[in-house]
């Protein structure tokens, strides 16, 4: 007799549909901010990968610019070495370096 | 039954709130994608730059040392052709035609102010050309003059800098000249710098 009522009030306890909209609304509020905090992390890694592409693409620009009006007077002294089989021949090369742009001319 | 569960309009937020979460992790998958490989090809464009600027100093200097008055390696390259041509033992007014010169020389850069330089490395280095000489005073071994062209005369190597990044690179020269006991006078073209 306990047990067809305590069935009875279990089969009452599912079908009771009070609060529903509740709990959906909460846990649709939480699994929109996770992923709204989510997607935002991504965006922002985005930006911040795409800034530092935009950086580095205009120091490489300044250095490019900087090699190209390259002086052989403003250069840093160095050689080139050419070793053919019987004879070694050393020039002697002015050098410029700017970021990871290295630049060398013959130094007459 | 089925018209009921069509019409029931519970847990249509959470249907809803998935669909909208998983547009907005597509879009930030896109501009991660988009972003990290914008970054990468900003990373390989700088680092083939430096390779490339090693390259184009390298063939500069190169050329400079082959084309200018009295460089050393078109003095080498000239006094190659005409020992060949006193070794040949050719005679007065008669040509000689040589078209497999081919030279391996080894080439490295040094100094001590930056060391940066020691990190490129240029290898493959290959010099071929072909020649015609011809004394024009003496023959063999007594040839005091001779009028002497290069043709073709083709540098190739490949720069690598210390990430693995390469760059190869060919030039293409020409010389027509004369020899005059111990004097060159002449000029030296460039004809082409190609990377390959």
């Amino acid at each position: 007799m306990e047990n067809i009522r305590n069935n009875k009030q279990l089969k009452k306890f599912i079908r009771n549909r009070r609060g529903e909209l509740l709990i959906e609304s909460m846990a649709s509020f939480v699994i929109l901010i996770i992923i709204l905090a989510a997607a935002t992390g991504m965006i922002i890694a985005g930006i911040n990968m795409n800034r530092s592409a935009d950086d580095k693409s205009a120091a490489l620009g300044k250095a490019v610019e900087s090699v190209e009006q390259f002086n052989t007077s403003d250069g840093q002294a160095g050689t080139m070495k050419v070793q053919f089989s019987d004879k070694t021949i050393t020039e002697n090369i002015a050098i410029k370096q700017k970021d990871n742009i290295l630049y060398f001319s013959l130094n007459k | 039954m089925i018209r009921k569960q069509l019409t029931e309009k519970s847990g249509a937020t959470l249907i809803f709130v998935i669909i909208a979460a998983v547009l907005l992790l597509i879009v930030g998958t896109a501009v991660l994608i988009f972003a990290s490989s914008n970054l990468v090809t900003t990373n390989k464009t700088i680092q083939n730059k430096s390779a490339y600027y090693v390259a184009k100093s390298t063939i500069n200097t190169v050329k400079g040392s082959l084309t200018d008055d009295n460089g050393q390696i078109g003095s080498y390259i000239l006094g190659s052709v005409l020992d060949d041509l006193k070794s040949s033992g050719t005679g007065e007014n008669e040509a000689r035609t040589r078209s497999d010169w081919s030279m391996t020389p080894t080439i490295s850069l040094s100094s001590t102010a930056v060391g940066d330089i020691s990190d490129y490395t240029i290898s493959n280095v290959k010099i071929t050309f072909s020649s015609t000489a011809t004394p024009t005073t003496g023959s063999g071994s007594s040839v005091t003059k001779a009028s002497v062209s290069i043709d073709d005369l083709v540098i190739q190597f490949k720069v690598t800098d210390g990430s693995g990044n390469t760059y190869h690179l060919n030039a293409k020269f020409n010389y027509a000249g004369t020899y005059d006991a111990g004097n060159w006078a002449g000029t030296w073209k460039t004809l082409e710098t190609t990377n390959n």
